[in-house]
């Protein structure tokens, strides 16, 4: 399956990513290696199954149970570009 | 021309688990800014989701309750965005294979018996909460981000604002029944989109659908679907076409504006998501989910209706409230008391306690068994209607019996004939103006049910009285 360049634009910009020029085709390069990947990946033999759940383990559940290890000056101070008021900070957001 | 509107929901309750749904952060609305928040709601790099076991216990009970099939393996799906209270740009949500499937809840719109389709329920996380008045620009409150929610989606089967309504308070008045959510709106425990298309009446193909967003409450529901069927109509009458678009409802303007058209339609890009595995029900699970789940409201307002002939209002009203049906049932299966009298005493003088004290029925200390004894002391002659009134609040307050409140408020009815006759004799004898106007035809009888009841204290079986003064005066 070949990746076309209307493809690669409209996945830029769900990615909010600016990829112009030589940047554009290097990208286009990588991304249409991994399609060839998976591509291959499709071509295997599986026999009979034809789960799109992998049920080889499941059940990694937790009990609800409250713990809680961090303040907001840990956890999201250090981690925050702009921290005010005890949250991060972003440009004014009304969609 | 005549237009019919088809109309669909989504409708998002969080879940009342203590923690949240894949970290052990909790859920308690109104903390301060961000203090239920770890690495892994807060989306850091390395930071591995683990899946409440909770959640999945009350989304598959949701499903059992609406008549969906649960699918005993389903998975966990990411779908991808970018917005500031989404801290890893993508929200771990289901897709392809959700845990509830083809359910249908029943309800009924002046007095008619309706039903939607649900196409499925979803578990998946709640956003953040971005807060505009605290800085001079937007600040992002994590505390909800991951907070457990299940998304409900219908089939396009309702047909007006008010079938919408009669749906909305069916799925909160069952999700309190199973008390998997604590449904209190004004916290935003329970959300919908809306999606309203119009078709000429008797048509049976779709009309462009547009999505409504942002509304948070059943009327705020009623009135933006109103409005959005009125704006179809327009559109459509002025012969313009609707686009397919998704509009924000304001409850304050009472208007929806465009948020996005068609081309900007999102993308999510949805995948499994590799950070979590599978999960599955088991029988054992399935049948410790199934034994949970009590009888549903419909059928109680159903029964109360056809078996205990009470009115559409008060069938609705008790079978609204689990606490209030259930204190109903327990106390009609006693087999002791009348269903009607036990229901006239929850609709009236419990139900205005609760609403004075703003308590919930459950949080006080009156049981089924509690109230039976009351009005069996009441049918009993022990003491009177009024009597029973007084004893009430203590029921509701403290440990004691309804005897032992009796006892010592000394309401015990007095039902001796003799004693009675004695204080019916004496009331007369002091008043021989009323025996005289008796005797000039005048109907003096409740003044001297009044007299002899305030010479009894209160104690005086009403009836007795009655029977007593009418005997006595026709001797004069």
């Amino acid at each position: 399956m070949a990746i076309t360049r209307q493809e690669m634009e409209h996945i830029a910009v769900l990615a909010r990513l600016d990829i112009a020029g030589e940047r554009f085709d290097r990208l286009a390069d990588d991304m249409q290696n991994i399609v060839g990947m998976v591509d291959k990946l499709q071509q295997l033999d599986l026999g009979d199954i034809t789960d799109v759940i992998n049920t080889e383990r499941k059940n990694a559940l937790r009990e609800d149970v409250v713990r809680q290890d961090y303040t907001p000056d840990e956890l999201i101070a250090p981690n925050a570009p702009d921290f005010q008021a005890g949250g991060v900070a972003v440009p004014r957001v009304v969609e | 021309m005549k237009y019919e509107a088809v109309i669909g929901l989504e409708v998002h309750a969080e879940l009342s688990t203590e923690s949240k749904i894949f970290c052990s952060c909790s859920t308690k609305f109104g903390a301060p800014i961000n203090t239920h928040t770890c690495p892994v709601c807060t989306g850091m790099p390395g930071a591995l989701p683990v899946l409440n076991k909770q959640v999945v216990h009350y989304a598959a009970k949701m499903g059992l309750a609406t008549g969906c099939t649960v699918n005993r393996l389903c998975k966990s799906d990411r779908k991808n965005y970018f917005y500031p209270d989404l801290p890893k740009a993508y929200q771990i949500s289901q897709f392809d294979v959700p845990i509830c499937e083809n359910g249908e809840v029943f309800f009924y719109v002046d007095g008619v018996k309706k039903s939607c389709r649900l196409e499925r329920i979803h578990f998946e996380e709640d956003a953040g909460k971005l807060l505009h008045d605290e800085i001079d620009g937007t600040v992002v409150d994590f505390n909800r981000c991951g907070v457990p929610l299940i998304e409900m989606v219908t089939r396009p089967d309702l047909r007006s604002s008010a079938e919408a309504k009669e749906f909305l308070e069916m799925i909160k008045t069952t999700l309190s029944y199973l008390d998997i959510s604590d449904c209190k709106m004004e916290e935003g425990s329970i959300r919908c989109d809306i999606n309203v298309s119009i078709r000429p009446e008797g048509s049976t193909e779709l009309g462009t659908r547009v999505e409504m967003k942002n509304v948070n409450t059943f009327s705020g529901a009623v009135r933006a679907i109103d409005y959005e069927i009125a704006r179809q109509i327009d559109v459509v009458e002025h012969g313009g076409t609707i686009q397919q678009e998704t509009r924000r409802w304001d409850d304050v303007k009472l208007k929806n504006t465009v948020m996005r058209t068609k081309e900007d339609a999102q993308d999510y890009r949805y995948f499994p998501d590799p950070d979590l595995i599978a999960v599955e029900i088991d029988d054992a699970w399935m049948a410790q989910i199934e034994s949970e789940i009590p009888e549903l409201p419909i059928s109680r307002y159903e029964r109360y209706l056809n078996e205990y002939g009470m009115t559409a209002m008060e069938a609705r009203q008790l079978s609204d409230s689990f606490a209030k049906a259930s204190m109903l049932d327990e106390a009609a299966n006693s087999g002791k008391v009348k269903p009607k009298a036990a229901a006239n005493w929850i609709l009236s003088d419990i139900s205005k306690y609760l609403n004075d004290k703003q308590v919930e029925l459950q949080d006080t200390k009156l049981t089924a068994g509690k109230l039976v004894d009351l009005i069996v002391l009441i049918d009993k002659g022990t003491i009177s209607g009024a009597a029973g009134k007084k004893v009430l609040p203590a029921l509701f307050e403290t440990d004691e019996t309804a005897e032992q409140i009796v006892e010592r408020m000394g309401l015990k009815q007095v039902s001796d004939e003799g004693a009675i006759l004695a204080i019916v004799q004496d009331v007369l004898a002091k008043n021989e103006k009323a025996v005289a106007d008796f005797k000039a035809g005048k109907n003096v009888t409740g003044f001297l049910v009044g007299q002899c009841m305030k010479a009894s204290r209160g104690q005086g079986n009403p009836q007795i009285i009655n029977k007593l003064i009418a005997q006595e005066l026709q001797k004069r």
